[in-house]
């Protein structure tokens, strides 16, 4: 195969994996690295910085719009991300002293988790006056959503431990060149009782912040080869612009089930490619 | 609504941000394929990248002495130093609202992600 066709080749690949992240709600690096490890025989290493730069592009993107909207939190992200970006030094250092095979097995898990947290529906049991952690109110993380009738106030809760699993999604995002996308809005969605839509869109804002929090450090370290990046960031920037214009028409249920099975599989071939079985 | 102002001037700079990224990685991408678009790719084995291609600053310089993956590379640059600007106009658009505690929570982001890019 000559570059030509193999560059040509990624970025169609690139460019599936971001209509499939737009409609289901998941950020390309979780499904673009095991793509180009497991189908093209591509170095972990390489695979994470290029996906972790295509991450930062879907989110400035998507983040742009809802930040237009005046869904995000803007507070809530930026304090937030205090924890994320110390989360993702932290692991990004760690990625480069930890084993290559070790990373495969520490990805399928996340694969597998991230698989797992999807399934889970929103839950919001927020009763009616109630003021929130009195830590939010000091931090004036408490925000407004847009409404039907004028905006909706919401309180904020757990900040705290909220902070603290934000950390660790960020460690995630570091270690592994994901967005932990999925880990953020368990962090807002479940501990902190943000609503869902604010949630979203705050969590878009965070994942480009802190993923340029590693990828600064990849790139030092050379995980980041231009010839890699290029396809795979341009692919999955227009898949992501296309899968966003098909989400009213296409049936995401389905896509979403065939999808979780998929990456189910993936997560646990990454394990077994980890410890040397596949 | 509790919309800072700036926000939406935040928005448009995040969309040209990774819009012009986009752009010059095509350009150094179509550039790259010209010239070597016959060879094998070979990014199988991690072989590390030279020190052109990984700070900052040389990433400028060699950009501009034209060679084709330095102007792709450039152009990754650029995406990834987008966060950075985002982060910086914040603590700005905080500072200019006189939100003491919010222009100190975007300036301790904006040094961590310095620290990532130039430790």
């Amino acid at each position: 195969m000559t570059e030509i066709t193999f560059d040509l080749v990624i970025a169609f690949a690139a460019f599936l994996a971001g209509v499939i992240g737009a409609l289901i709600g998941l950020g390309g690096g979780i499904i673009i690295t095991p793509i180009l490890v497991l189908g093209f025989g591509i170095d972990i290493r390489y695979a994470m910085g290029a996906a972790l730069a295509s991450v930062i592009a879907t989110s400035s993107g998507a983040a742009a719009a809802y930040l237009r909207d005046g869904i995000s939190n803007m507070r809530v992200g930026m304090f937030l991300c205090i924890a994320t970006t110390l989360g993702a030094v932290a692991g990004a250092f760690l990625a480069l002293v930890l084993n290559t095979n070790v990373l495969a097995i520490i990805f399928g898990i996340a694969l597998l988790t991230t698989a797992l947290l999807s399934l889970r529906k929103n839950r919001q049991v927020v009763k009616e006056g109630d003021p929130g952690d009195p830590l939010a109110v000091k931090l004036r993380l408490n925000g407004e959503m847009p409404g039907p009738n004028g905006p909706i106030a919401y309180p904020v809760f757990g900040v705290l431990p909220g902070f603290a699993v934000m950390f660790v999604a960020g460690i995630l995002s570091g270690l592994l060149g994901i967005g932990s996308g999925a880990f953020k809005v368990l962090a807002m969605d479940q501990i902190m009782k943000i609503p869902f839509k604010v949630t979203t869109a705050t969590s878009n804002f965070m994942i480009g912040v802190t993923a340029a929090a590693s990828i600064g450090i990849y790139l030092k370290k050379g995980y980041l080869d231009p010839v890699l990046v290029y396809p795979v960031a341009l692919g999955v920037l227009m898949g992501a612009f296309v899968g966003a214009k098909l989400l009213p028409i296409a049936p995401v249920k389905i896509l979403k089930a065939i999808f979780l099975v998929a990456v189910i599989g993936v997560g646990v071939e990454m394990i077994l490619k980890g410890f040397g079985i596949f | 609504m509790e919309i800072p102002r700036f926000q939406n001037a935040l928005a448009k700079l995040m969309l040209y941000g990774v819009l012009i990224a986009a752009a010059i990685m095509l350009f150094g991408g179509v550039i790259f394929l010209i010239h070597h678009g016959q060879q094998k790719p070979g990014d199988h084995i991690f072989r590390g990248e030279p020190h052109a291609l990984t700070r900052p600053l040389a990433i400028i310089k060699s950009a501009f002495a034209d060679k084709d993956p330095d102007i792709i590379q450039l152009g990754v640059l650029i995406l990834l130093l987008n966060p950075l600007i985002r982060v910086a106009f914040a603590a700005v658009g905080y500072g200019m609202e006189k939100d003491r505690l919010y222009t100190a929570v975007s300036t301790i982001v904006f040094l961590v992600l310095l620290f990532s890019f130039f430790w």
